[in-house]
């Protein structure tokens, strides 16, 4: 039986991309801030499950830590899709396109002057009556559709490139902006919830044993307290 | 989820070399550089998907003008069934984003499945009407929806033999170089 190993398409990609799980998961090659943002989020979020989802689950409704677990899944899946899918990279042109192209320059400009800097390739395009210029990627050897970028963290061409996020791990672009968009907004709503509870949560057991005694049986709230500690 | 493209080089069916060869086999072009012409995008409606109609001179000689339009036309309406925002792709985003995009794991969605369209139109139209003439179109979709490419088949075909992961029997195919087209 012949065994050969198959070459994916992804290990042939030039660009600075790591790859994981036979091409399922695609990131930057830098992942450490990535690492800090889980961290983060699941750090505060056990916190909270901890020590303040008993005490209102019981004094107030079981429905709050429901809600905040569902909302958790929710921002842990968006983050883990945006950082692992493809933000939508071009693929770079094979050399006979590259070298059509370059003919087609090479057609438009006419001879450049030894020692002159050549003139920037840019391509006219009409787009709905206005006229859009391409600019043309050295890397990639292309003109690069409308709203397309460079990112050179990644080394890659993207298409409807927003911007490189190092708190994602990734590229935003076309194809995972609808997830970088929900995981912002999602984590902005974990944010206001849990902070909101938390005060409840403070506000209530002031109610019950006073504040100063509060402070010393919640150790969820000791991070709030040191925070204000390094100001003037 | 669509993760980055999966497959090594391109997987082209040609309609004289199928009985030889089966899906285990990779074929490998080296064409010469004046063999590819390519057909650009077509912006004068906006930024969806449309490629140009207009007819490339290199292959006057060819191909019959009609039948490359007709074959330009149908991917262009294709693209635009694709892209359109309906019923149907509002339903499906609103069911993803309930289901935290898990849905997509079980049901493709609307566009996936008109890109499969488009995939078996271009390959009938390889079969039917450019083979036949010594053409191959490649399906825009590997080179980022930028460009249609149309190549010349009268080249050297380099045959290797890999094995198809799918596959477990111990057929194997000879490695042949020949020489196809006219």
């Amino acid at each position: 039986m012949i065994t050969r190993k198959v070459t994916r398409k992804w290990e042939k990609l030039p660009g600075k991309n790591t790859f994981c799980c036979d091409g399922r998961v695609m990131m930057a090659r830098q992942k450490g801030v990535f690492y800090l943002t889980l961290f983060l989020i699941i750090g505060t979020c056990s916190l909270f499950f901890a020590f303040e989802c008993p005490y209102l689950a019981v004094h107030l409704s079981p429905a709050i830590p429901v809600f905040a677990v569902l909302l958790f899944v929710f921002v842990m899946a968006m983050l883990l899709r945006t950082s692992f899918s493809d933000p939508g990279v071009l693929p770079r042109a094979l050399p006979e396109e590259a070298n059509f192209i370059e003919m087609e320059i090479e057609a438009a400009n006419g001879n450049v002057m030894a020692g002159q800097r050549p003139p920037p390739r840019i391509k006219n395009v009409q787009i709905n009556n206005q006229i859009v210029k391409l600019k043309y990627c050295y890397t990639c050897k292309i003109f690069r559709p409308p709203r397309a970028s460079h990112c050179s963290i990644c080394d890659n061409c993207v298409d409807r490139f927003d911007h490189h996020c190092p708190w994602v791990g990734n590229c935003v672009g076309k194809r995972n902006y609808r997830y970088f968009y929900l995981f912002t907004l999602s984590l902005s709503l974990l944010t206001i919830y849990i902070f909101a509870f938390d005060i409840v949560h403070v506000v209530l057991r002031s109610v019950d044993s006073g504040f100063v005694n509060t402070i010393k049986e919640t150790p969820g709230t000791y991070p709030f307290i040191w925070a204000p500690e390094p100001l003037p | 989820m669509i993760s980055a493209p999966r497959t090594a080089t391109e997987r082209t069916k040609l309609p004289y070399c199928h009985e030889s060869f089966h899906n285990l086999q990779e074929l490998r072009h080296s064409a010469s550089l004046a063999n590819k012409v390519f057909i650009q995008r077509d912006y004068t409606d906006g930024t969806v998907c449309k490629f140009q109609t207009k007819f490339p001179s290199e292959l006057d000689s060819r191909i019959e003008r009609t039948l490359f339009e007709d074959t330009v036309k149908t991917l262009n309406n294709y693209y635009a069934e694709a892209e359109k925002i309906g019923g149907q792709s509002y339903l499906e985003g609103c069911l993803a984003c309930l289901t935290v995009y898990l849905i997509f794991l079980c049901i493709e969605t609307r566009y996936e499945k008109v890109l499969k369209k488009i995939s078996r139109y271009i390959q009938e139209q390889n079969e039917k009407v450019y083979a036949p003439r010594g053409l191959l179109i490649t399906d825009p979709i590997e080179r980022g929806m930028r460009v249609v490419s149309l190549q010349s088949l009268e080249m050297t075909i380099e045959i290797s033999v890999y094995e198809d992961r799918g596959s477990s029997g111990s057929s194997s195919g000879s490695s042949t170089t020949s020489s196809s087209g006219r």
